[in-house]
């Protein structure tokens, strides 16, 4: 099929793009109705991944996105969330309770009075700024207000008299203990009085990432964000699964967490929350050492046969004209930060219950 | 240094007409071995006595230099090919990895590069943390003789520390946020 075709009003939808500057996820709940979960920028994009690819299946899917949602500040995630909430007019924000919180609001004012660009947290003040240009000027007034995520908190149900299927987006994290510990966080990042101005660059862990459970009709898909896997109980994984009351309705589709990366991983959310031989899709990221590596694939491969990824995490490095320059880089370690933006597609008819998801893979996306 | 009489020249030849052009120069002695920053003591031109009164005036302030931007004899020249802005990502056991930003070449992708902290100077490296904010260069370094120089330079940002009246400012601004944004 091809890649500007919409998907059918009982369709359900999860496209994930990945890595640009972000990533992102795409759902559409039915009825041309989407969700957008993070956001990225393709390399040398200026306009976000989202919003380009609904433009291409059409116009009216912009005005069909009801939500978009923040899983955590990194900048790894969020790049160009704020235009995408500019330009989907009829979207709430949402984001995890740890980032309504008024520290990290003065935070977020702090950084938009100093160094800007590469930092999550300037994403977060764009965002403020759209939120206020609503209220102020009195447009979609509505749409204002944040949803804060928590453990087991319904973000959103749809069930209209004209839908044949419902369609709800429940927050299975964070818990109440990692908020606490994601406050704790945001205090250190606080800078002391004299203290020189620097930038807030991302810091792990990411306890605190909105781990998202999305239902429509029967069909289902576990978003697993960045969240890590601690071990401790009230954290991470172990919180989810200790209290979901999803354990009997297992998800088909499972975006896996940070990357494949080892610190992700619970053997138990394959087991609890999903169904044997899921469809697992990975994104890439490619600073630092890389993720995933070979053993993280090889680990994925055990749990499942259809491991998906939208690129290839090894990124080309540019090439400068300059020989001086090339000459001299040449004796650096360097590693380009935003790869190739690739795009993994599954759709699945819902009303259906005969009917296979089709899996489509676009911009170097693959099946590993 | 320079002959600035004939820049001084330039300035006026064109717009005083045709006699002026007349004038041959080369019977005076109207160039100076000028020094920047030195047009206060700069020293009378010697025209010669016969020289009407206006062409006098002309050629005097012809002759005057134009200003020069401050520059001391020692300084040197750095052409820069490339430059980067860089951020600390992290710092350990005498390397620290940066985020770098081609400004040269906005359309580049940002990279992730490793320094050695040998290549910072002294005074800066008490600024390499977390976040810090620096200018990495590749150029060619001219010195006052002439040696050209290719040169791989990093240079921490120097940035004000955040004062108590401003940390006070954005809590205001962060209740004042929350009031404003965080009801229906």
């Amino acid at each position: 099929m091809s890649l500007t075709t919409p998907p059918h009003f009982d369709e359900f939808e999860v496209s994930v793009f990945g890595p640009g500057r972000g990533e992102c996820i795409l759902v559409h709940l039915g009825y041309n109705e989407w969700c957008m979960i993070d956001s990225c920028i393709g390399s040398g994009r200026s306009v976000p991944a989202a919003v380009e690819y609904l433009r291409e299946i059409g116009q009216a899917s912009l005005q069909g996105v009801l939500l978009v949602l923040a899983t955590h500040w990194h900048d790894d995630h969020i790049g160009g969330i704020a235009d995408c909430l500019r330009e989907f007019t009829n979207a709430k924000f949402a984001c995890s309770t740890a980032l309504g919180h008024e520290q990290f609001l003065t935070l977020v004012q702090l950084q938009t009075k100093s160094l800007q660009g590469n930092s999550g947290v300037d994403e977060f003040g764009k965002v403020l700024n759209v939120l206020r240009e609503r209220r102020l000027g009195e447009i979609n007034s509505s749409k204002v207000a944040p949803i804060f995520a928590i453990q087991d908190r319904p973000l959103m149900h749809r069930e209209d008299p004209g839908r044949a299927f419902s369609a709800t987006i429940t927050a299975l994290s964070p818990s109440d203990v990692t908020v606490r510990l994601a406050l704790n966080k945001i205090a250190e990042l606080m800078p002391r009085t004299n203290q020189p101005q620097r930038r807030i660059t991302n810091r792990p862990p990411n306890e605190s990432s909105v781990v998202l459970m999305i239902e429509v009709g029967d069909r289902r898909a576990l978003l697993g964000a960045d969240l890590e896997h601690s071990g401790q109980l009230g954290e991470g994984w172990l919180a989810i699964l200790n209290s979901s009351q999803l354990k009997h309705r297992p998800a088909q589709i499972f975006k896996v967490p940070h990357h494949g990366s080892p610190n992700a991983d619970c053997p138990e959310v394959w087991e609890g929350l999903l169904i044997p031989d899921p469809i697992a899709v990975l994104t890439p990221f490619t600073p630092g050492r890389g993720l995933p590596q070979e053993r993280d694939i090889s680990r994925l491969k055990t749990r499942t046969t259809n491991l998906l990824c939208t690129a290839e995490p090894k990124v080309r490095l540019p090439k400068r004209d300059d020989k001086v320059v090339e000459k001299k880089l040449k004796n650096r370690k360097r590693i380009a930060v935003d790869g190739k933006l690739g795009h993994v597609r599954v759709r699945w008819p819902v009303n259906d219950e005969t009917a296979a998801p089709s899996i489509e893979l676009f911009n170097g996306a693959y099946q590993v | 240094m320079q002959d600035t009489s004939s820049t001084g020249q330039l300035l006026k030849a064109d717009t005083l007409g045709e006699s002026y052009r007349q004038v041959d120069t080369s019977k005076f002695k109207i160039g100076h071995e000028l020094s920047a920053g030195t047009r206060q003591s700069l020293p009378q031109t010697t025209l010669p006595q016969e020289m009407p009164a206006n062409e006098r005036e002309f050629l005097t302030y012809v002759t005057r230099p134009t200003p020069k931007p401050h520059r001391p004899r020692s300084a040197s020249i750095l052409r820069p090919r490339q430059i980067w802005e860089g951020t600390v990502v992290e710092c350990e056991n005498g390397s620290f990895l940066a985020r770098v930003t081609d400004k040269t070449n906005p359309a580049n992708t940002d990279e992730l590069v490793t320094f050695e902290l040998e290549e910072v100077s002294p005074e800066d490296k008490k600024l390499v943390q977390p976040g810090a904010s620096f200018y990495w260069t590749i150029g060619v370094e001219s010195s006052p003789a002439g040696q050209i120089q290719n040169i791989d330079r990093v240079i921490f940002r120097r940035l004000p520390g955040w004062s108590a009246s401003s940390v006070r400012a954005a809590e205001r601004e962060a209740k004042e946020i929350a009031q404003l944004l965080f009801s229906e």
